[in-house]
């Protein structure tokens, strides 16, 4: 990969609450040709301090989703995905505008070694 | 990517007649044979069964995908077909399959299968194009519905 190629790559984090939204995105990704993508369950800042923390169970309605699972995913995308990508993501959390539908972020990427290619 | 592109009116098949999973596929490698005389009609047949038995593609909502890759075909066809009365097909819900989406590739094309895969998977998952389908009394009304989409779809 150049190094032109590798400024152009962002790590896009989507941070999504329902197990759905999990297969749409990734269904989607498919569709534009993607097929590198990690998972993880993760836990919320809100799910574990008004789960763990008990001085905190009462305020537990300030942390929109507290209950619930949350996944992460993350896949490496190029400049022509990324948009794409993007607007995947929105449309399966509705535009990220309730509070609790998700988060969406991207970071730079420096290097990378052994990215699948995209699917043609 | 639009579905349109792969799929024609003469390819939306209405109240399509198949008493069970098995004569259903048998008649779909058969519709497929016939306006693709290259295609081996028992070929296509038993890879559509092999990959029900993998696991069938009923994944709810009573809609099914069936696909394959088959030699012969000169490109990648859709097919949509409405069965009314519905039939068991061991879709991950148990209800009745009453709509089919059939998607035939021709080997190197599996890019191109996965993708199309994707979209109509996506695509299904609308009920507002469920009910229009499902209330459609026509493959005109039908095709325009999916073209509709198509429109609206992010490319």
């Amino acid at each position: 990969m150049s190094n032109k190629e590798e400024a152009d790559m962002q790590l896009l984090f989507v941070v999504v609450k329902d197990h759905h939204q999990v297969e749409d995105i990734l269904t989607g990704f498919l569709e534009l040709g993607l097929r590198g993508a990690t998972v993880i369950d993760v836990r919320g800042m809100g799910q574990i301090i008004s789960s763990e923390i008990p001085i905190f169970t009462g305020f537990k309605s300030l942390f929109p989703g507290w209950g619930a699972d949350t996944y992460m995913i993350m896949s490496v995308v190029d400049r022509q995905s990324r948009e794409k990508a993007f607007q995947l993501a929105r449309e399966v959390c509705s535009n990220f505008e309730s509070p609790g539908s998700g988060i969406m972020f991207t970071l730079p990427v420096s290097h990378v070694e052994g990215l699948a290619e995209e699917i043609r | 990517m639009k579905l349109t592109d792969y799929l024609d009116q003469e390819l939306i098949y209405m109240d399509f007649n198949a008493d069970n999973k098995s004569a259903l596929l048998r008649k779909i490698a058969d519709r497929v044979s016939e306006r693709f005389p290259e295609v081996n009609r028992k070929e296509l047949y038993e890879k559509l069964n092999r990959r029900e038995q993998a696991g069938s593609t009923g994944i709810g909502r009573g809609v099914a995908i069936p696909h394959a890759t088959v030699d012969g075909l000169p490109k990648t066809v859709c097919m949509l077909i409405c069965i009314s009365k519905g039939i068991s097909f061991d879709a991950v819900d148990q209800l009745p399959v009453r709509l089919v989406f059939f998607l035939v590739s021709p080997p190197g094309e599996t890019g191109l299968h996965i993708k199309l895969l994707a979209r109509i998977a996506r695509l299904v998952k609308k009920a507002e194009f469920l009910d229009t389908v499902a209330t459609s009394c026509n493959s005109e009304e039908i095709y325009r519905q999916v073209a509709k989409e198509d429109n609206r779809h992010v490319e």
